[in-house]
């Protein structure tokens, strides 16, 4: 039995033990306030580890890579279902959603869309290779799906996960190796996405001022619409060299809202200091360079395209919600992937890290890739 | 004796005049920080049996029915409650003796860890500060909402921390008394006459008001009515201005364009929603809503939320509120209207005429101005309190009842009312006469319907 990258199994199991004791930290005290209850957060977040953990040992040990490609537009078709209903069944409610409700938990379509856009992706690119189909024919089709999926998710409303989306197409698109010029249009077409969000949303227009007013000279408007961004910064900074030790960070007192989700990396530096914010890092570090190491290693592109999507993927969360946490990007509301409090990214995150672990098990050995050259040679 | 408030007190030998709900809170809050407190009511401790166990519970020294210059004996700072007026002779004599005079408002902004949001004007503004409070939390910021609405600002000022807002509902006798207060946020409503037999003239009132702003710099926000000339020209202070309109656009603000509500904020726009998408009804409420949008712009709350929160926000108990119908006449509690300018709003939001109770406490207000319009909407008059008189002669030909008590005067409004018409409860009065506030009244109003109803339901 050939035998894959073990860090893939590693690094995303002890990213999840670290979120799990986070989540308890920053979140009993809300858990008091609002439910009377210290562990009301934590046990749920047990609840779906538990789940997370399944899916994500079936998906490592098990998942048949040529079955998910063989049924890639059939998974493009279900996401893009749930993320219509989503968009309908919020109009029709009276406002935006995100949200699907089962029984106790709540599905978000968006997760699980980032994961078939990857997938449906790499399978139409290595069918269609840009540089020999031309742009109608090879480009077009796949840029139109993945702007309308991108669409969908703005109408939530979700600008970063729509952007991000948006973003992991477009690298895709270049490792697919189209041509420069091609890749200008998708670009263009951001870029001009994002002036239309701009312009449909003039309001943003004035928060992006307050952004750059920040960046260009540094004054924050604590008490208006810099709160958040403020008691994150109190709270990093309090941290010090080696933190305040786990359990004992004041920021998560209710100063820090959303401390259990998009800002739970600041209640790990305040606690954990500056020492456990950089091994954080170098966790988060390490996944994204073995994801590399297992998409340079693949010989099949539908595989190699795969595999950068799912690393692309967890990269760009990461690095995302650091920069929300720590001022260097607009405060949007995006999770830690594995560590922030929250179920279907949990799930989604560990299903990716599977995948990439059940893709560098297919080609660990140099006869995955004679094999998989011998069958093309054989066809 | 050191004082642990986030700004420090002038004194550490406070004494509260007034033992009504504020004073009552502020001498609980100096307590928790260690002071010795004494407390001074003009009534007697049998009047005042429940304020007066609260105290003793707190370990406050209280005098009652003794309010003379000697309670300043040993006294380095006062706390004035907002239901004493500054003519009382105590106010002279703290003056002339050289110890500060700090509104029980004051005492709350020095406590508070939080940036307040301070809402004043004449008319609407326990609607615009409880839906200001709501925008606030549903934008997932910690808020307390607090002042003349709901509890005291001494009872709630530590509760929020840095992160959090105050907003607090600022009535012009708080503002009589205040120094240093400087709010963050200061929204200006609009100005009509009221609580002339407090403030005495016109001038006098609106500049109680404009102290709100004073201390305001370049950092903090004002907010004013660019619909009122009143407002308009009494703009004061340094803070950045925003503004709200119905009629025009605005720089910086909310207003109102082709039926739509549209934001303005740092030279982004945006066209918000209808304004009949919004569930508050007249336009008094869309003026409180757009104050409300003005004063939550530096915040920046992204716009599905505060969409979101105005589509389901229904207002406050004693606005106008739908009590119930009964047999086809509806009841509709207005107690809040306390003067001559909520009636006159209250009788706007109706195109049908209506069966009005109206009087209470005389304040010595003008109904005058009000005959033409009383002549158009009220069907029937039933007056009640020492305003009755008044009321009456100065509405001349409009149908009225008198009625010794609320209970004769719902019956013989729904009697007026029959069959399909609307019963209004809209005094135009303060209620101190009759009942110990407006809620009171409002309440023991809705009591009285619910009797009729089963009466009905019996008949």
């Amino acid at each position: 039995m050939s035998r894959g990258d073990r860090w893939l199994l590693i690094l995303p199991l002890v990213l999840t033990a670290v979120g799990l004791v986070m989540v308890y930290s920053s979140s009993a005290i809300l858990g008091i306030t609002r439910y009377q209850d210290p562990d009301h957060f934590l046990t749920k977040q047990l609840f779906r580890v538990a789940l997370g953990l399944v899916v994500f040992a079936l998906v490592a040990l098990r998942a048949d890579l040529r079955f998910i490609e063989r049924h890639a537009p059939k998974l493009l078709g279900v996401a893009v279902a749930l993320l219509v209903f989503v968009v309908v069944a919020g109009h029709v409610a009276g406002g935006a959603t995100r949200w699907i409700r089962l029984g106790t938990m709540t599905l978000q379509p968006t997760d699980l869309a980032r994961l078939a856009a990857v997938v449906f992706l790499a399978w139409w690119l290595k069918r269609r290779p840009p540089a020999e189909h031309g742009f109608a024919r090879g480009l077009l089709p796949p840029l139109a799906i993945v702007g309308a999926m991108a669409g969908l998710i703005l109408l939530q409303p979700n600008l970063s996960s729509a952007g991000l989306l948006a973003a992991t197409g477009f690298t895709l698109i270049f490792l697919a190796e189209a041509p420069v010029l091609h890749l200008a249009v998708p670009f263009g077409v951001g870029l001009g996405g994002v002036a239309v969000a701009l312009y449909t949303h003039p309001y943003m227009m004035g928060r992006v001022r307050t952004f750059i007013g920040f960046v260009l000279t540094g004054t924050l408007e604590s008490r208006g619409s810099g709160w958040q961004l403020d008691q994150s910064l109190i709270a990093i900074g309090s941290g010090g060299w080696l933190g305040r030790g786990l359990g004992a960070g004041l920021q998560k007192y209710l100063f820090l809202p959303e401390a259990h989700t998009d800002f739970i990396f600041s209640i790990l530096a305040e606690e954990l200091g500056f020492l456990g914010s950089t091994v954080l890092l170098a966790l988060f570090s390490l996944l994204v360079w073995r994801g590399l190491k297992v998409t340079a290693r693949t010989a099949d592109p539908f595989q190699f395209l795969f595999a950068a999507g799912l690393t692309l993927q967890l990269g760009l969360y990461a690095i995302v919600n650091l920069a929300v946490a720590t001022g260097l990007a607009p405060t949007t509301g995006l999770p830690l992937p594995f560590v922030s409090y929250g179920g279907s990214a949990l799930l989604a995150n560990l299903a990716a890290a599977g995948l990439l672990y059940r893709i560098s098990v297919v080609n660990e050995t140099g006869e995955a890739v004679a094999r998989e050259r011998w069958s093309r040679e054989a066809a | 004796m050191t004082i642990d408030l986030r700004h420090p007190l002038p004194g550490a030998h406070p004494l509260v005049v007034g033992a009504g709900r504020s004073g009552i809170a502020a001498a609980r809050l100096l307590r928790r920080h260690g002071l010795g407190v004494r407390i001074c009511d003009i009534r007697s401790a049998a009047e005042a049996v429940e304020a007066a166990n609260v105290l003793e519970g707190i370990g406050v020294d209280a005098c009652w029915g003794s309010n003379d210059a000697s309670m300043l004996e040993g006294c380095d700072v006062v706390i004035w409650s907002p239901g004493v007026a500054i003519t009382h002779p105590l106010f002279a004599a703290a003056s002339a003796a050289g110890i500060p005079v700090l509104s029980e408002l004051e005492l709350g902004a020095l406590a508070s860890h939080a940036p307040l949001v301070c809402i004043t004007g004449t008319n609407g503004k326990s609607t615009t500060t409880d839906l200001t409070g709501a925008l606030i939390r549903a934008a997932g910021r910690e808020v307390e909402v607090c002042g003349n609405i709901g509890r005291a600002i001494c009872d709630v000022a530590e509760h929020v921390g840095p992160s959090g807002l105050l907003v607090v509902e600022v009535s012009s006798f708080q503002l009589e008394t205040v120094h240093r207060l400087k709010p963050f946020i200061a929204a200006w409503l609009n100005l009509t006459p009221d609580h002339l037999d407090r403030h005495g003239d016109f001038a006098t009132y609106g500049g109680a008001k404009q102290r709100l702003f004073e201390r305001q710099d370049e950092s903090d926000w004002s907010v004013w009515n660019a619909d009122d000339a009143e407002v308009t020209c009494r703009r004061t202070g340094h803070a950045e201005p925003l503004e709200f309109s119905s009629r025009h656009a605005v720089g910086a603000g909310a207003f109102v364009d082709g039926g739509e509500i549209v934001l303005e904020w740092r030279g982004g726009h945006e066209r918000l929603m209808p304004a009949r998408d919004v569930k508050l009804r007249g336009p008094h409420n869309l003026m409180n809503v757009l104050a409300a949008l003005s004063a939550t712009l530096p915040l920046e709350i992204a716009p599905p939320t505060l969409r979101e929160v105005l589509a389901d926000y229904g207002g406050l108990e004693h606005r106008l509120e739908p009590v119930a119908v009964v047999d086809g006449v509806q009841f509709v509690n207005d107690s809040k209207a306390t003067n001559v300018a909520s009636l006159e709003v209250a009788l706007d939001s109706y195109d049908q005429p209506v069966v009005l109770i109206a009087g209470g406490r005389d304040k010595g207000q003008d109904f005058m101005p009000l005959r033409d319009r009383a002549n158009r909407t009220v069907k029937t008059a039933v007056l009640i309190g020492e305003g009755a008189r008044r009321i009456a002669q100065a509405w001349n030909g409009v149908p009225v009842l008198h009625a010794p008590t609320l209970a004769e005067a719902v019956r013989l409004a729904y009697e007026a009312a029959k069959p399909h018409g609307t019963v209004l409860l809209s005094p135009g009065c303060a209620s101190f006469d009759m009942f110990k506030d407006y809620e009171d009244r409002g309440r023991q109003f809705k009591a009285e319907v619910l009797r009729v109803m089963r009466a009905e339901a019996q008949a």
